[in-house]
C-alpha cells in the first residue's frame, strides 16, 4: 500500500495516467508476443502466423513481389477470413523444427508449411487435424531393388541408403522406421542425384514433391523405380501452442468444415493438378 | 528530494520489468509435464503387484512381457527416456492412487477406464476393449435356469457372484445383478476357487481372463459354463495425471498414429487374438 501511495504521490494525474497507458500497453504488447489462445487472438483482430522460410513449391513458395503465396498459405487465408482476423506471416523459421520452437514460445500464434503431426513435436506443440494428406513416393535405383531382390527387400535391406531433402514432411516418419540408414539433404534434387549416382538405393518425397522432380526429369524414370505408398499418408497440419485449447478446437472446426463445403478441394485442385490426393 | 524520487522511479521501473520477464518466462517454458519426464529421465509406469498375463507376466527369461509392458516401453522410447515398471497396487484402484499421488507417471496396466476412476485422473482414448464374461456354475444355476437367461438367474437373492476387488467388473455386478449377494476376492485365481467348490453361483470377469482359465482347465467345462456377455465392452485406457494436459495429448496423438499405421491392431494380434505369448509364459 505505501508503495502504491508512494508511486500515485510521484506523478502528476496526466502523466500518470500516461505511464498507466503504457504499463497496459506493455503488458499486451507481452501477452501478445507470449502464448495467445483463440480469446487473445480474436481480441487482436490479428493472427500472427509463422510460415517455413524455405521453399516448397505449389505448398509454400515466394512470389513475385516478394510475398508468400501457395495452396498452404491460401488455406491459411481463408481460416483468417473466417476468423474475421488479419493476418501476418512471420517468415523467419529456416527449418519445420524451428517453426515448432516458435510456435512454442508464443511468438506466432500458429505455424504452417510442411509441418506434420510428428510426435516429437508433439512434446511441445498442439496440432490441428489434417487438412490435406499427401502420401510417400519412393523412388529407388532400378538395379539396386533387382539385385535385392524386389522394392521390399531394397526396403528392408540394411545396407541399402536412405535420402530425403531436410524439412520434407515425410521425415518424422523416415527418421522413425530407417533410423541411421537416412541420409537427409539440403534438397530433393541432391538426394536424388546421390541415389543417381549409386551412393544410395532410396530417396524418400511426399508425392506432390516427387512428381514435380519426375514430371521435370522424365528421363530419370529410366534409373528409378517409382513406388506410391498409400499406406504412409503425412497429413499437413496446423501448429499453434500447447496452451491454446481453444484455437486448436476452432481450427478443428474450420478444417472439418472446409473439408465439407469443398473449398480445400478447390485448393489443391487450384494448386496441385493431377498431383492431388 | 528529486534524488530520492528518481530513484524511487526506477526501483519501480525495474520491479515492473523484473515482473513482466519472469511472468513472460513462464509463458515460454515449454509444458512442464513433460519437461518433468525429459528431466527425470524415466517413465514410471503403474501395474499392479499380481501379473494379469497377456497384458503383463513374466517370461521364461523372468522379464516382465505383454502387451502393455510392450506399449509403455513403445510410450517412454518415444518420449527419449528409459521405462521404470513400478509394480506397488494391491488394486486397480489402487494404481488410480498411484498416478494421482504422483508415484508413478502413468497406468498401462490393463485397467478400465471407468468413470469412478475418471473423477481422479484423465483417461487416453481406449487401446483395448474386452467382452465382459461371466462363468457360471452349470450345478447351481441348474436348478433356477428353466430356460432363463444368465441375468435373471443371477438377479437373484440366492445367487453369489465373485468379483476382483478393484476392478471394473465390481460395478458391473452391483449395476447388472442388485438383488445377488456379490462376494469381492483379492485374485481372479480364488473366485475360479471358490466357483468350482460350489461356493459361488458365478464369477465375473472379462473374456480374456475367462479363455485363460477355460484353456489351463478344460476339465472343468463340464461344471463350469462360460458366458461371454453381450452389451457394452469394457475399455481400457491409460491414467494420466489430471494435470498433465500436454502427456495426455501426446499419448493421444500417440495411440492415434498406432491406429492408423496398423501397429496397435498387430499388438492386439500378438497378446490377445492368439496364444502364442503363452510358450514364453513362466
Amino acid at each position: 500500500m505505501r508503495l502504491r501511495l508512494s508511486f500515485s504521490g510521484s506523478f502528476p494525474a496526466g502523466r500518470q495516467i500516461a505511464f498507466l497507458a503504457l504499463a497496459g500497453a506493455v503488458f499486451l504488447g507481452l501477452t501478445r508476443l507470449a502464448a495467445a489462445d483463440l480469446e487473445d487472438v480474436l481480441a487482436a483482430k490479428q493472427l500472427r502466423v509463422g510460415v517455413i522460410a524455405s521453399e516448397a513449391p505449389p505448398l509454400v513458395q515466394t512470389d513475385a513481389r516478394g510475398a508468400p503465396s501457395g495452396l498452404e498459405i491460401d488455406f491459411i487465408t481463408e481460416v483468417a477470413r473466417r476468423m474475421e482476423v488479419s493476418l501476418t506471416f512471420v517468415r523467419t523459421a529456416r527449418t519445420p523444427d524451428e517453426l515448432v520452437a516458435q510456435v512454442a514460445r508464443g511468438e506466432v500464434d500458429a505455424g504452417i508449411g510442411q509441418l506434420t503431426d510428428s510426435l516429437e513435436w508433439a512434446k511441445s506443440v498442439r496440432f490441428s487435424r489434417p487438412y490435406l494428406e499427401l502420401h510417400e513416393l519412393r523412388l529407388m535405383d532400378r538395379m539396386a531393388a533387382t539385385r535385392a531382390g524386389g522394392a521390399t527387400a531394397l526396403s528392408a535391406d540394411r545396407s541399402a541408403g536412405v535420402t530425403a531433402a531436410a524439412g520434407s514432411i515425410v521425415l518424422p516418419a523416415l527418421q522413425e522406421e530407417f533410423g541411421p540408414r537416412l541420409t537427409v539433404l539440403p534438397t530433393l534434387a541432391e538426394a536424388i542425384d546421390t541415389v543417381l549416382a549409386g551412393k544410395a538405393a532410396i530417396v524418400v518425397a511426399d508425392n506432390v514433391a516427387g512428381s514435380r522432380w519426375l514430371q521435370a526429369h522424365p528421363a530419370a524414370g529410366l534409373r528409378l523405380q517409382v513406388i506410391p505408398r498409400a499406406d504412409r499418408r503425412p497429413g499437413l497440419v496446423i501448429a499453434v501452442h500447447w496452451k491454446a485449447d481453444d484455437l486448436q478446437a476452432w481450427l478443428n472446426l474450420c478444417i472439418e468444415k472446409c473439408l465439407l463445403d469443398g473449398s480445400l478441394d478447390a485448393l489443391a485442385a487450384k494448386h496441385l493438378g493431377e498431383n492431388r490426393p | 528530494m528529486l534524488f530520492f524520487r528518481s530513484v524511487r522511479r526506477l526501483l519501480l521501473a525495474g520491479m515492473a520489468l523484473a515482473a513482466g520477464l519472469t511472468w513472460t518466462r513462464a509463458q515460454f517454458e515449454g509444458p512442464p509435464d513433460i519437461a518433468r519426464i525429459e528431466a527425470a529421465g524415466e517413465l514410471r509406469i503403474a501395474m499392479t503387484a499380481d501379473l494379469w498375463p497377456p497384458f503383463f507376466y513374466l517370461n521364461k527369461s523372468g522379464e516382465l512381457a505383454g502387451l502393455d509392458v510392450d506399449l509403455a516401453t513403445e510410450i517412454a522410447r518415444r518420449l527419449g527416456v528409459r521405462v521404470r515398471f513400478v509394480r506397488e497396487a494391491k488394486t486397480f484402484d489402487e494404481i488410480v492412487t498411484m498416478v494421482v499421488e504422483r508415484r508413478a507417471d502413468i497406468a498401462v496396466a490393463y485397467l478400465s477406464d471407468t468413470l469412478e476412476r475418471a473423477r481422479l485422473v484423465r483417461f487416453t482414448q481406449p487401446y483395448v476393449q474386452v467382452k465382459p464374461a461371466v462363468l457360471i456354475n452349470r450345478a447351481l444355476a441348474g436348478a433356477a435356469r428353466r430356460g432363463r437367461d444368465h441375468r435373471s438367474i443371477l438377479n437373484h437373492a440366492t445367487a453369489r457372484i465373485g468379483v476382483t476387488t478393484g476392478t471394473s467388473a465390481e460395478s458391473f455386478a452391483a449395476a447388472d445383478y442388485p438383488l445377488a449377494t456379490i462376494v469381492s476376492y483379492d485374485t481372479w485365481g480364488e473366485i475360479t476357487r471358490d466357483l468350482a467348490a460350489e461356493k459361488l453361483t458365478a464369477g465375473l470377469s472379462d473374456e480374456i481372463d475367462a479363455k485363460s482359465w477355460q484353456t489351463a482347465h478344460p476339465q472343468e467345462a463340464i461344471t463350469i459354463e462360460t458366458i461371454i456377455r453381450e452389451g457394452p465392452p469394457d475399455t481400457m485406457g491409460i491414467a494420466v495425471h489430471r494435470d498433465d494436459p500436454q502427456l495426455l495429448y501426446w499419448l493421444n496423438h500417440f495411440l492415434t498414429l498406432k491406429h492408423q499405421d496398423g501397429s496397435l491392431r498387430q499388438l492386439h494380434a500378438n497378446y490377445i487374438e492368439n496364444d502364442l505369448w503363452k510358450k514364453d509364459l513362466q
